[in-house]
């Protein structure tokens, strides 16, 4: 399954969450959960530090959903809106660790997902090590837009930049990764 | 080691999503009060599983024994469309409940019907109304409810009751002398819960329904 594939139809939640929140909310969290573990997982490189996030950006959306009208409700753009969450609670946890540096990739986790069509898990491994290593701008910019499937606009709108700098964070963001990644492969090749 | 080329590296990225550990979604559900708890309570007709959530009551359903406790709770999930999960029952509904078993008086216990369609919500209010040694016929909740044609409607509202046993759905029987059916074990059981609230029984039938007739 893509990144966009994955994506929430915003308008069909926000049109239910406005008229039923409680019982939306529920099956909101069974289809949103991955998506918001898969991006915290690669933003804080920790699978415990992830789900903590997970469940904080759950209890203040739902806290913030109570606070709102039916009609901010029915207007609600979904996806970017929790994710404008999320990131808040990764820039508070990088806050309280006294920055963004994770340790390297979460390799039981990475381990654990033997199906994906495109990679090798030892692939994964190296792709997820690569982007432990990127700053913090370019990591919310490639995860959000490429691990999550947030357009560019929402990217923006959730991390308070403008479209433009995100589309260019996104640019430099995979430019470093290719950098970190390609070297490797001659020195393999060599018989 | 071959490393995602960089034609590929978008695929890859796309591919590091990774689904959340089993807990995560219930564990978020809890933290709000909306997880769905299931727990043993003791009824007239026995021990019987309840489900709760927010404070109401959500569903009532037979013990099985046929299911080990994790499929009842799979079923329980299943009908109620929301994970489950056994725990334990707060000491305000607790009282609720006890109140509503020994008194037959349901009009007090908080109930959240959102699982079945406002139509049998309202009927089941109706239903909730029905004191206990009394009994009343499906066109008298249809007549209660504004909608006197509409008792095949009620009748099949009735049947779907997610929470038989409080909500007293036992107390709605047919015209025709007969019990009706009963979800909870069928008319022999709904016969047992009557005469333990001091309805004269013997004046009903246990025949199988009737096409036709309400």
């Amino acid at each position: 399954m893509t990144a966009t594939q994955r994506r929430l139809d915003d308008r069909r939640w926000s049109a239910r969450l406005a008229v039923d929140l409680d019982g939306t909310f529920a099956e909101l969290v069974l289809a949103a959960t991955d998506g918001l573990f898969s991006g915290l997982l690669r933003l804080t490189g920790s699978a415990p530090d992830a789900e903590d996030l997970v469940q904080e950006t759950w209890v203040r959306a739902h806290r913030a959903l109570h606070g709102m009208t039916v009609d901010q409700r029915a207007e609600l753009r979904v996806s970017g809106w929790l994710w404008t969450i999320a990131v808040n609670r990764w820039r508070t946890w990088c806050g309280r660790r006294g920055g963004a540096d994770v340790a390297l990739g979460d390799h039981d986790v990475v381990s654990r997902h033997a199906d994906a069509a495109s990679t090798t898990t030892l692939e994964r491994i190296v792709l997820v090590d690569a982007l432990a290593t990127l700053p913090p701008n370019l990591r919310e910019a490639v995860v959000l837009h490429h691990v999550v499937g947030l357009r560019y606009r929402e990217v923006a709108e959730v991390v308070e930049r403008p479209e433009g700098t995100v589309k260019a964070d996104v640019h430099r963001g995979l430019a470093a990764l290719r950098s970190i990644l390609t070297p490797i492969e001659p020195a393999r090749e060599q018989p | 080691m071959i490393p995602p080329s960089p034609d590929s590296l978008q695929a890859a990225l796309a591919a590091l999503a990774e689904p959340a550990p089993p807990a995560a979604a219930p564990d978020a559900l809890a933290a709000v009060d909306l997880l769905d708890v299931a727990v043993v309570i003791d009824t007239p007709i026995g021990p019987m599983w309840l489900t709760h959530r927010h404070g109401a009551v959500t569903s009532t359903t037979r013990i099985d024994p046929n299911e080990s406790d994790d499929e009842s709770i799979d079923r329980m999930a299943r009908f109620l469309h929301r994970p489950v999960r056994r725990g334990p029952l707060p000491a305000g509904l607790a009282r609720a409940v006890d109140d509503t078993l020994r008194t037959g008086d349901a009009s007090q216990l908080p109930v959240d019907l959102r699982v079945v369609t406002p139509f049998q919500a309202s009927v089941l209010h109706v239903v909730a109304t029905i004191a206990p040694g009394d009994v009343r016929p499906y066109g008298w909740i249809a007549e209660q409810i504004g909608s006197p044609q509409a008792v095949r409607a009620v009748g099949t509202a009735v049947g779907h009751n997610p929470v038989p046993v409080l909500v007293p759905c036992h107390r709605v029987v047919r015209r025709d002398g007969t019990l009706g059916q009963y979800s909870m074990g069928g008319p022999t059981v709904k016969r047992e819960l009557l005469a333990h609230e001091g309805v004269d029984v013997s004046r009903f039938r246990l025949a199988p329904a009737r096409p036709g007739l309400e």
